[in-house]
């Protein structure tokens, strides 16, 4: 689902700039706003967050178990899988749903454009990624990226 | 700790939930297996590659013109040896105070002694027993050669010959010739003492177990022969040869011993020495100053030689090697002389001023630089060979990369050669045949006898070229300077052709036996080809092989060696045919070919 389906253009600059850890009077100043306006979308933006979130959740049979809206991610149960689920929201990749399992990148089409996403999701959040993980293969490199946005994972 | 790493390696995290099957990467494999459904695009492969391999292998291009490298010998010419000789200082001989015109026999224990006196002895003098000839302050004027005479078979003494226990003792003196130049011959168990004394154009020759004691002397020559024993001490001397002259050439040219011969603080310009009795000489490097040097360690020779110690002494020219019955292994290194007589030689990386090649013997010369190279029958003065028929002595040389400043072709020789460069040539007296790549350099032919007689025959290659690749089915002809074709032919598939001249001086070549003298002629060699024509003139010593025939343009061909199509066209029906059968019968099949 694109982003734009759940934030507006504004919300979405709003939201990059607050995930890159950027104060909300450094956010007004860049955009023009009061702080104030700022805080006033920042509260809209995490419900509409945490409602994607959650909706996506529900769409995918997974039952939260802890969300985090002001970082765009959500860890959830799987009953079908029996195994943990990831969904992260970011300005660029808009919704995407992570299932833990033994993957072999290897064998899959699609892992450039997998690490791409990824590196992405780190950037969007101010994670810095090494040369050496930026080639590791996509289900290791979303490892290294989830346990820094939930600690203990 | 580890066992979270070990999970962390074996899990991860995945947009695609598990069990369901990624999309797979795509390859040529896979594209193969793709094309290779049904068997249309299979038999439309296996007809087009198959065709290629069979044009590439039945349709033969010329090859490529070769690309060959001068060899590095070439361009460094050997010049003629300089000899480093310290002239000697004139010697000023005043009018005799003693003459000995008679014939002289001293016997039992005689003595002659001379002092403070010029003495000439112009006839024999024979030492025998234990008879002695005693200078002191003298000069001393010798006779012509001593010992036998060249001309005299029947041995008879001439000169000055020292036999038995015989004893010469020079203190302070000369030895000067009567004539150009003189020697003293030693037999025996005769013994010649030398203190502070100046031979000049004197050879000292020794035979049997006769003995040299020389200190602080000047010494022109010493021949050392059989078992003699010379022990030299801080002396100059000019040459020192084993088993050379005086007696043993006539008579016995397999010498069975070995001449034991000390220098000690002493320099010797030249040193020459035969290896006999099929023994083998390895040389590496192995004259010059040396603290101490023998010849059998140094030399690593096996077999009878000069038992030759240098103590603190120097060779200063390269060695004169002299060899029969033996073979020669000459390697990096400079030798002065190698004169092989019913011998094998073997050189690599070399310089050498003159090899020659006598009585049967054989030489593989490789990148080397040699100034004189001589075939011949024999050494002019080993007589005994003149009982042997000259038709058995076949001399066979196999030359490569090398250059010879000067060829000299003589008797029954068999050159071979492999990109030699020839400054300049002679033959006289010879039955001979040149094969194999060579450049002569040189403007005219030289005959030494004219009227001797000679016949040799080059074996010449005719390479017709194009632009990148030989040119096959040039037509080829050899015509003589009255315009009479002794020679046609076709250049082959690879561009070559080979005909032989023979090149003769009063020479019987053809029936009816007559002699011919053509060496002096030139032939003239036409290529034609698509209406091209070449020319070429053929001469002796000039012309060298290959024949090159350029006609600056090729022949139709693809622009690609047909080994690389060959190749190609394999691979690929191996790789079809492979993933064919695979595709066919190891895997089955998931998608539908349209049964349905």
């Amino acid at each position: 689902m694109l982003p734009s389906a759940y934030l507006t253009d504004r919300q979405l600059e709003i939201w990059s700039l607050r995930l890159k850890g950027l104060s909300k009077a450094e956010i007004g100043r860049r955009l023009g706003v009061t702080r104030q306006a700022v805080y006033d979308a920042e509260g809209i933006m995490l419900d509409k967050v945490e409602s994607a979130l959650i909706h996506a959740a529900e769409s995918n049979m997974v039952e939260p178990r802890y969300v985090d809206s002001a970082k765009g991610i959500l860890l959830g149960y799987s009953p079908q899988t029996q195994q943990r689920v990831i969904i992260t929201f970011s300005a660029r990749n808009g919704v995407q749903t992570w299932h833990y399992q033994q993957p072999d990148c290897s064998l899959c089409s699609l892992v450039s454009n997998c690490r791409q996403r990824l590196v992405m999701e780190a950037e969007e959040r101010g994670i810095t990624l090494s040369e050496s993980e930026r080639r590791l293969p996509p289900s290791e490199l979303a490892q290294r990226i989830f346990e820094s946005l939930i600690p203990g994972i | 700790m580890i066992l979270r790493g070990f999970l962390q390696r074996l899990f991860g995290w995945c947009p695609m939930a598990p069990g369901e099957a990624p999309p797979q990467r795509s390859n040529t494999l896979n594209f193969l297996d793709g094309f290779l459904v049904g068997w249309r695009n299979y038999l439309i492969t296996m007809i087009v590659f198959g065709s290629i391999l069979a044009y590439s292998v039945l349709v033969v291009p010329p090859p490529l013109i070769p690309v060959s490298s001068t060899p590095d010998t070439w361009g460094d010419a050997y010049d003629a040896y300089p000899f480093e000789s310290e002239p000697l200082r004139g010697v000023v001989v005043g009018e005799p105070d003693t003459v000995i015109s008679d014939q002289t026999v001293l016997e039992r224990d005689e003595a002659l002694s001379f002092e403070d006196q010029t003495v000439l002895i112009s006839d024999l003098l024979l030492l025998k027993d234990d008879s002695r000839l005693v200078f002191r302050n003298c000069t001393f004027i010798v006779p012509d050669y001593s010992g036998y005479r060249y001309e005299d078979i029947f041995h008879e003494f001439a000169g000055v010959v020292f036999n038995d226990s015989s004893t010469l003792e020079a203190y302070d003196s000369t030895f000067v010739p009567l004539d150009r130049r003189c020697g003293i011959g030693f037999m025996g168990s005769s013994t010649c003492i030398l203190d502070n004394v100046v031979l000049v154009n004197c050879t000292l020759g020794f035979c049997d177990d006769s003995r040299l004691h020389a200190d602080n002397s000047y010494i022109q020559e010493v021949e050392a022969d059989r078992a003699s024993s010379l022990w030299i001490r801080n002396s100059t001397v000019k040459g020192l040869r084993q088993d050379q002259t005086w007696r043993s050439r006539w008579v016995n040219p397999v010498k069975a011993e070995a001449p034991d011969v000390v220098c000690e603080d002493t320099v010797i310009d030249l040193l020459e020495m035969r290896v006999v009795n099929s023994s083998q000489c390895i040389l590496d490097d192995a004259v010059g100053y040396r603290e101490h040097w023998n010849s059998y360690d140094d030399m690593h020779i096996d077999g009878r030689v000069m038992n030759l110690t240098l103590i603190r002494s120097k060779v200063t020219n390269p060695l004169f090697l002299d060899g029969i019955f033996s073979a020669f292994n000459v390697t990096g290194t400079e030798v002065l002389i190698l004169q092989a007589l019913m011998s094998e030689v073997y050189i690599d990386d070399a310089d050498a001023w003159m090899v020659s090649i006598a009585g049967n013997s054989s030489a593989t010369i490789r990148d080397s630089n040699i100034y004189s190279f001589r075939t011949a029958t024999h050494h002019h003065y080993y007589e005994l060979f003149r009982t042997v028929p000259d038709s058995t002595m076949h001399q066979h040389a196999e030359i490569s990369e090398s250059r010879i400043e000067s060829l000299s072709i003589s008797g029954y020789s068999d050159l071979v050669f492999d990109r030699v460069y020839v400054a300049d040539a002679d033959i006289s007296e010879a039955e001979a045949k040149v094969t194999g790549d060579v450049t002569w350099v040189k403007n005219s032919v030289r005959i030494y006898n004219p009227y001797s007689g000679f016949a040799l025959t080059q074996v010449y290659e005719v390479d017709t070229l194009g632009e990148e690749r030989m040119i096959p089915g040039a037509t080829l002809s050899l015509m003589d300077h009255e315009g009479i074709v002794i020679w046609s032919g076709v250049s082959n598939e690879n561009g070559l052709a080979v005909f032989n001249l023979t090149y003769c001086s009063h020479y019987g070549l053809y029936e009816p036996y007559h002699y011919v003298t053509n060496y002096n002629d030139t032939w003239t060699l036409t290529g034609t080809f698509e209406g091209d024509t070449r020319t070429h003139e053929v001469s002796l010593f000039e012309t060298g092989s290959p024949i090159i025939l350029d006609f600056s343009k090729d022949a139709v061909a693809l622009p690609i060696d047909n080994r690389v199509l060959t190749w190609f066209a394999v691979s690929v029906i191996l790789i079809v045919t492979v993933c064919k059968v695979k595709a066919t019968f190891l895997q089955p099949r998931t998608f539908t070919e349209g049964v349905q």
